[in-house]
């Protein structure tokens, strides 16, 4: 990575995977993501999509498994931000269907998160070698949503259906 | 080089002119050395086969002052001779010469693996008239000798007629002799560097016609090769190929495996994109990692197919749990009435319908309950069935059928036949407005029965009626809206069992006619 012509600067935190560190890794997240001067709407996009990033690789990635570490690693590049959070469950799942079925589910808590971080970052890759480990690759880049002006699709989650779908209920 | 034993009367010449003739020929072989050593440098100049050989021809000319010089190399093909460079002013006509081995001097001379020289040509009987005869050239004297690697003979050099009417002598042919070993070794190099570039180009179309992404890299996991294929992934419109970060995380993660593996890559934004990998480390000779090579299997579509799937089968389910929860708490409450209850069952029973048909068309064919009958009755009872919605919506619903078609006994499921005529006409009340017209014609096209219904409704946009007929289409349709239905999938799926064919012909604003065409019999 450092054979790049472009200066990028790295830095891992490693924690133990357990909910707990939650608090720490959005703290480390925050401190290098403010050397790019985010607005504080996209900084709170930034901190949401850590908290639900974080939280997927620890609680299903690693059963919040003390024994287990989750990395997180923060790159700036220009006004790039770029995080990547790998755990070591090695349990793959298919990010696509969770994030199809957020917009149509209406039963139940949770499963929106994959859906939250692709509607807030311009670039979403996983990584998954089962048995191994599962790295998620995030990219922010500065001012491309500006979801005030509309320039955006909006992030709220739509109903997949029209609630005429159940029909009245004569009483 | 002269041997002084080949000079007898050496103390009968005064000391002076002895020192004179010693330092002539010492300067004779200074001269002939630093040829030699000129030469062979010469050939370490390139690895093209063609321009090496050109060298050595020009260079065996010089060395041993000759009036023109050949190279012959064995073709392993045929076993013959090829005079692959000629130096001369005859080069073009001998060029097109092939000696079988063992002919002429030069045959001789590959096939036995020794020098030859020979001062007269017109004495020997190896000699071989008809090279002369064709370039036109006088050969008089010759020295040959083989071009020898450690695997064997591979051709032969020689020099023709030496300028100034002097004879070759055993001087040049040690000088050539040497000259020739230099040059069958960088022939070989040559030769070898030819193929190894061949085989090169081999693999790396190879790998630019797969369809698979591959990329290559060294033991540091540096991309050393890569194909379209996998270009066309990861291509940015930002940064050049080699520079796209994403490529370079992937590239870390895997040098930490260093051993083969299987991934999933999902590339999820923007290129939407889902990847199954399989890196292979590349080994030499003492099983060290020199490399891997990482090939890339685009399965988006698979996985597009099976998510909708997935989704459609849990959304149904949910859906139809969701509305008996509803039901059961409105009785419990005693909110609900007669009206209310059916309107609900009507709902469920819909999409227990649309799972049905969805696991009727993921199981494969029907099995269709195929038996002989009229088709008129079938068609009528069908139209019964769905009469009352068109009555309530004024719509007319015609049947037209000669006699004879009606009563004409077709061997059919007639019980699906019924099912998909009454979806199809449950479909057109959608698209008609009232007072309009729907009617379904059947008639018998020589072997084929053939159903058509018609309707003077909204029409289909051309662009989506190759759609209609997909499958895939109508599920995500369903999943994004509840009036969609899986019913046109499901004829075309009961259609195609009977061994039939369906079309579908529309015009915006005028209308829509369906055309199903199935055998009449089993054959």
């Amino acid at each position: 990575m450092e054979q790049s012509s472009v200066k990028r600067q790295i830095h891992e935190l490693k924690v133990p995977a357990t909910l707990k560190h939650i608090e720490q890794v959005k703290r480390f997240v925050v401190e290098i993501a403010s050397q790019i001067s985010f607005s504080p709407i996209e900084m709170f996009q930034i901190e949401l999509v850590v908290d639900e990033a974080y939280a997927n690789a620890a609680d299903h990635g690693s059963e919040c498994s003390r024994s287990k570490e989750v990395h997180v690693k923060c790159i700036v590049e220009g006004e790039k931000l770029i995080i990547i959070i790998k755990d070591f469950g090695g349990k793959p799942f298919n990010p696509d269907f969770f994030e199809r079925i957020a917009d149509k589910k209406t039963w139940g808590v949770g499963g929106r998160g994959i859906k939250i971080i692709k509607e807030i970052m311009d670039e979403v890759m996983y990584f998954f070698v089962t048995g191994q480990s599962t790295t998620l690759y995030m990219v922010k880049q500065k001012g491309t949503q500006d979801w005030e002006n509309g320039e955006t699709s909006s992030p709220v989650i739509k109903l997949p259906f029209a609630l005429d779908d159940i029909p009245p209920i004569p009483t | 080089m002269n041997d002084n034993s080949n000079a007898p009367g050496i103390v009968d010449i005064p000391a002076g002119e002895q020192l004179q003739k010693l330092r002539r020929e010492l300067e004779a072989a200074r001269k002939e050395s630093g040829a030699l050593m000129n030469a062979c440098a010469l050939l370490n100049t390139t690895l093209d086969l063609q321009k090496l050989l050109e060298i050595i021809l020009q260079q065996s000319a010089v060395l041993t002052s000759a009036e023109a010089s050949s190279l012959a190399l064995i073709d392993q093909k045929t076993d013959e001779l090829c005079f692959e460079v000629v130096v001369g002013e005859k080069k073009d006509i001998l060029k097109e010469i092939r000696l079988p081995r063992g002919t002429g001097i030069v045959g001789w001379v590959a096939l036995k693996g020794e020098p030859l020289l020979i001062e007269d040509v017109s004495k020997d009987s190896r000699f071989y008239q008809k090279v002369d005869e064709k370039s036109q050239f006088k050969t008089t004297s010759i020295l040959c000798v083989p071009l020898k690697t450690k695997d064997g003979t591979i051709g032969a050099l020689e020099v023709l007629n030496k300028v100034e009417g002097e004879k070759f002598d055993s001087n040049d042919q040690s000088l050539l002799m040497a000259l020739a070993s230099q040059a069958a070794m960088a022939i070989e190099n040559a030769r070898l560097y030819k193929s190894v570039l061949e085989e090169k180009n081999k693999i790396v179309s190879i790998v630019n016609s797969m369809g698979d992404g591959i990329i290559v890299t060294n033991e540091n996991f540096d991309i050393v090769l890569t194909n379209p294929a996998a270009e066309s992934v990861f291509s940015d419109k930002t940064s050049s190929f080699d520079d796209v970060f994403k490529l370079k995380v992937i590239m870390l993660e895997l040098s930490q495996l260093k051993s083969d593996t299987t991934f999933d890559l999902v590339l999820m934004k923007p290129e939407n994109t889902i990847l199954s990998n399989r890196m292979t480390m590349l080994r030499g000779a003492e099983n060290e990692i020199t490399g891997s090579i990482v090939s890339m299997r685009n399965i988006t579509d698979i996985k597009h197919r099976e998510n909708i799937r997935a989704q459609f089968t849990s959304m149904m389910n949910y859906k139809i749990a969701d509305q008996i929860q509803r039901l059961r708490e409105s009785l419990k409450n005693n909110e609900i009435q007669c009206d209310g209850v059916k309107c609900i069952a009507e709902s469920i029973e819909e999409k227990v319908i649309k799972l049905i048909q969805f696991s009727e068309m993921e199981s494969g064919p029907l099995r269709l309950d195929r038996s002989l009958g009229p088709v008129g009755p079938v068609i009528e009872t069908a139209m019964e069935e769905v009469r009352e919605k068109y009555i309530f919506k004024h719509i007319e619903l015609k049947f037209s059928c000669e006699s004879d078609v009606f009563n004409m006994e077709v061997e059919v499921d007639h019980d699906r036949i019924k099912t998909i005529l009454c979806l199809l006409l449950n479909n057109c009340i959608r698209f008609v407005s009232a007072d309009g017209c729907v009617e379904v014609i059947v008639r018998n096209v020589s072997e084929m029965l053939e159903i058509t219904v018609k309707d003077n409704g909204i029409g289909i946009k051309e662009e989506l009626l190759p759609k209609l007929l997909d499958k895939q289409y109508h599920l995500e349709n369903v999943l994004n809206s509840s009036d969609a239905s899986l019913s046109l999938a499901y004829i075309k799926h009961v259609v195609e069992a009977h061994g039939g064919s369906m079309k579908i012909n529309s015009v915006i604003g005028k209308g829509t006619e369906i055309i199903i065409t199935m055998p009449k019999f089993i054959h």
